[in-house]
């Protein structure tokens, strides 16, 4: 099967204000959507070690996601399952660098929406995340992680016409980058 | 609306090749991805697969983290941590050449906003070094994420194998999204 990929957007952060990166008003002619991302966070708080990448649909922050277990890799740990028994108000992966303790990496994901453009059935999808740290005690703490596939469920059963990422604690730095593609089938 | 992947560079290993070398690579692009499919010469059954940004194998610059399935494991995920940081640390695995004949490995990897001068940088990367003959041991399928602690752009890509050289008739593609 052929496939055909166009940019659709992309979005690169200027300064230190920038809270929530959104995409709207997405073409409804493809058949996926495929975003690609590479960001980090201003935060310097010690509670913050990482940050969370935080996905919303169609401005949609109620307890509508659902998200699936995944397998997450910890820095010094075992292989886990994360696994969520409630539905949430967003999809949520721990994937964000932030700036605290001199801390110099970012995170990376590459978010995938399968039928986006359906009507009258739930969404799902996959992502791939990682953020490794550059401090060895970070490591040593479990503070750097992967997840080769992770999956989420977004309940609502009508087209995705916007997707918004944002962090739990701080603002984007500048150089974070957001890429959405439309990928067609034929 | 502007094409999102695009071939840059695509070939097939001959001559005996030791590494594959990506230079001059256009910074017009957001985000790097390669396709290869590679068997080693070396006489074992997996052979380790470099990545070396910007050609760089000193500074200690590189760090791993992920998981692997090894077929003599029971089925238990290993996970790949505690590598670096390091000068030349084995990014993936592809199969050596005690394998069963006309096996070659898959790899990707993915290098999102590679021409940034703002981050270092991360790799996805992924591999299946199998033997489909079902008697090696040592298969190994890798999903193994690399960071290269430099805020350089990458301006150039180099793969290795070590122990030998890649085999003839495996073949390699560098594309880009934009």
């Amino acid at each position: 099967m052929a496939e055909a990929t166009e940019l659709i957007a992309e979005q690169v952060v200027s300064g230190t204000s920038t809270n929530q990166i959104t995409f709207s008003s997405i073409p409804q002619t493809y058949d996926d959507l495929k975003f690609i991302m590479q960001y980090m966070s201003t935060g310097t708080s010690s509670s913050w070690e990482y940050d969370y990448l935080t996905t919303n649909f169609n401005g949609d922050t109620t307890n509508a996601y659902y998200q699936q277990g995944f397998m997450r890799i910890k820095g010094n740990n075992d292989p886990k399952p994360n696994m969520q028994t409630s539905l949430q108000s967003r999809v949520s992966y721990d994937s964000i660098g932030t700036s605290y303790n001199g801390q110099s990496n970012p995170g990376i994901c590459e978010f995938n929406i399968p039928r986006y453009s359906d009507s009258g059935r739930m969404k799902e999808g996959t992502a791939r995340f990682a953020w490794l740290s550059s401090i060895d005690s970070d490591w040593n703490n479990g503070y750097s992680l992967t997840a080769p596939i992770a999956f989420w469920v977004y309940t609502p059963t009508g087209p995705i016409t916007q997707v918004s990422f944002k962090g739990l604690s701080a603002n984007w730095k500048a150089g974070s980058k957001f890429s959405l593609y439309g990928i067609s089938n034929s | 609306m502007t094409i999102g992947f695009q071939v840059l560079a695509k070939g097939t290993f001959t001559g005996n090749q030791a590494a594959v070398v990506f230079t001059n690579i256009d910074q017009s692009y957001s985000h790097l991805q390669f396709e290869i499919t590679a068997r080693g010469s070396a006489a074992q059954s997996r052979v380790n697969l470099y990545m070396n940004m910007n050609q760089v194998t000193t500074g200690s610059k590189y760090r791993l983290l992920g998981t692997q399935v090894q077929s003599s494991s029971s089925g238990t995920a290993e996970i790949v941590n505690g590598i670096g940081p390091d000068s030349n640390p084995a990014f993936l695995h592809i199969c050596g050449n005690t394998v069963q004949a006309n096996q070659l490995t898959a790899v990707e990897a993915l290098i999102p906003n590679y021409s940034s001068t703002s981050f270092p940088k991360v790799a996805f990367g992924k591999s299946n070094a199998c033997d489909s003959s079902g008697s090696g041991s040592n298969q190994k399928r890798r999903y193994v994420d690399m960071v290269y602690q430099d805020n350089s752009a990458i301006t150039s890509i180099s793969w290795s194998t070590g122990g030998g050289y890649f085999i003839n008739g495996g073949s390699y593609i560098m594309g880009a999204w934009k």
